[in-house]
């Protein structure tokens, strides 16, 4: 059976920097891949690549079709979810109408998506004036249009409270039931360890290990900590962590950090090396 | 390319500019500086007849200069530099259309946007002046109007130079506003002065002119108004010397130059900025 998505030899540089180097791996039809590694590993940029809107060595198909010389075939295959879906003016019914056109389906289907995911009330209101999860959930909604089979999603939950990333996980779980094929980026290994199927994990723009979640050397008893540090202090708090062996992940005025519970103390003794100081912290057992 | 995308992003650019504050408060203050220079035009036809055309013309001219290249530099400044900043595009790329379909719908949306601003604004003044005198005065409107487009979508071309190029809105309304003035004011008297300081040839300082689009505007205003630009003086006659009957095409052409020209360079910025 042919691969859903299929990279082969890919490789993108910013002038001297390496973001992908020499990167490799098939994604099979309906499994759910998360690509895991720290800021800067190269997971958004491998899906850009994937989805056609930037330009790379290698080549990526996706069923069937070229990233690299028909962007908009591949485009039409994936359903995309960005981190934190932009603060559009036009009301939701509007970009729902919208999207559908550019996809060239009916914007009927566009209200079924609404209602299912509850979002049938905010039609005429404008899309920046909705929650952060409400607004993940009309990304998903619009990502849907069209029913693509494979969905594509770069930290959807990144920027949610806890009752929204749950939430929205529950939806994912519904579509990965549906079949779809499902490829997503996040730091917090508990997602990871419900959603994924197979984890290739990245560092420094290539592939360091890659296989079933339970098999990885990544499996262990993990905490995630947030860090909330001074906005200054964000930059220095990733360097200092990143050279400690860490993959920290800096968003929201705060870094987190997925570290093994006996380990974690260490993130704190890199942080206080670099004289970064720490305002305040939260701790969950990935589970 | 696909029309039909093309089509639908256009629409949702026009929609767009119609929520814009910045095109509201443009597109009103047009239409009512329209309406108070109709109102002139009536009063000088009153009391002055025919003398006092040169006077309505030179004033619609002026506003023209002044309003058309504001609105269009600002509004091309901020096209690609606020769906860039609020991460819009990214959005938009991620879906089945190409950068050359986003970049063409705006540069049209835009462009029909600020077309129907200035026909309202003509068109409402011209129906002012048939209503208070019966119509005497209503063909400098109708004349200027083809210039009067041709001047807002050259200068939004310039915008989305601008706009390709910029990281932040504020700094791209910033660079948009600086070059209005470098357009509309300072290059004039740069030139001006600089033809003072050094010894240029009537021919060159011509030439020097007529590269500013809005120069190339006001000369073949005034040409398609009086059908003669004796009244620039040496210029002017240097001008007729030098290109004859086709001063007016000289001059239209020099700004679908700066059009094309300033469109095409837009896109391989943005193509190379986004897609990089």
């Amino acid at each position: 059976m042919e691969p859903a998505i299929q990279f082969d030899h890919v490789s993108k540089r910013f002038g001297s920097f390496a973001a992908l180097d020499d990167v490799s791996f098939e994604v099979p039809s309906g499994q759910s891949i998360a690509l895991w590694g720290s800021n800067g590993a190269g997971k958004t940029t491998l899906i850009r690549c994937m989805l056609g809107v930037t330009a790379f060595r290698g080549e990526i198909a996706v069923e069937g079709f070229s990233s690299a010389k028909h962007g908009k075939d591949v485009r039409v295959r994936i359903g995309y979810v960005p981190q934190v879906m932009p603060l559009f003016d036009p009301p939701v019914g509007e970009m729902v109408d919208l999207i559908s056109r550019l996809r060239g389906v009916d914007s009927a289907e566009g209200l079924r998506l609404l209602e299912r995911f509850e979002l049938k009330q905010t039609l005429n209101k404008p899309v920046k004036s909705l929650s952060g999860g409400m607004r993940q959930r009309l990304a998903l909604t619009l990502a849907l249009l069209g029913n693509p089979h494979i969905l594509v999603l770069d930290e959807p939950t990144a920027n949610l409270d806890a009752s929204s990333q749950k939430d929205l996980l529950t939806l994912l779980h519904q579509l990965k039931d549906e079949g779809r094929t499902i490829v997503f980026t996040s730091h917090r290994w508990s997602e990871v360890r419900s959603l994924a199927d197979t984890v290739v994990h990245l560092e420094e723009g290539r592939v360091k290990e890659m296989g079933a979640v339970s098999a990885l050397a990544l499996q262990q008893d993990l905490v995630f900590i947030r860090l909330v540090l001074d906005e200054s202090s964000i930059s220095p708090a990733s360097t200092a962590l990143t050279s400690a062996g860490f993959q920290p992940y800096s968003g929201d005025g705060s870094v987190h950090v997925t570290v093994a519970d006996a380990h974690k103390m260490d993130v704190f003794g890199a942080l206080s090396a670099a004289d970064v100081r720490v305002r305040n912290f939260t701790l969950e057992v990935e589970e | 390319m696909s029309s039909r995308s093309v089509l639908t992003l256009t629409q949702r650019e026009l929609l767009d500019a119609l929520r814009n504050r910045w095109f509201i408060v443009y597109a009103a203050a047009f239409l009512v500086l329209c309406i108070s220079l109709a109102a002139m035009i009536v009063n000088s036809a009153g009391y002055a007849g025919i003398s006092g055309f040169g006077r309505t013309a030179a004033g619609l001219i002026n506003l023209v200069l002044f309003l058309a290249p504001l609105m269009g530099l600002t509004l091309g400044a901020q096209s690609l530099s606020a769906e860039r900043e609020q991460g819009t595009l990214a959005y938009l790329l991620a879906q089945p259309v190409s950068l050359g379909e986003i970049f063409l719908a705006k540069f049209l949306g835009l462009a029909i946007a600020i077309a129907g601003a200035i026909a309202i604004g003509f068109s409402i003044s011209s129906l002012a002046i048939m209503y208070w005198s019966g119509g005497a005065g209503v063909g400098i409107f109708l004349r200027l109007l083809p210039l009067t487009l041709l001047l807002g979508w050259t200068t939004l071309a310039i915008g989305f130079v601008i706009s390709a190029v910029s990281d932040k809105t504020v700094s791209a309304l910033g660079i948009g506003v600086v070059a209005w003035l470098l357009l509309v004011l300072i290059g004039d008297l740069g030139l001006m002065g600089a033809s003072v300081a050094v010894s240029i040839s009537p021919g060159m300082l011509l030439t020097l002119t007529i590269v500013n689009p809005l120069e190339s505007f006001r000369i073949a205003s005034i040409l398609q108004l009086r059908n003669s630009i004796e009244l620039l003086g040496p210029s002017g006659l240097v001008a007729n010397d030098r290109f004859g009957d086709l001063t007016l095409w000289v001059l239209v052409g020099v700004m679908i130059v700066w059009l094309t020209g300033a469109t095409m360079l837009a896109y391989v910025l943005a193509r190379r900025r986004e897609l990089q």
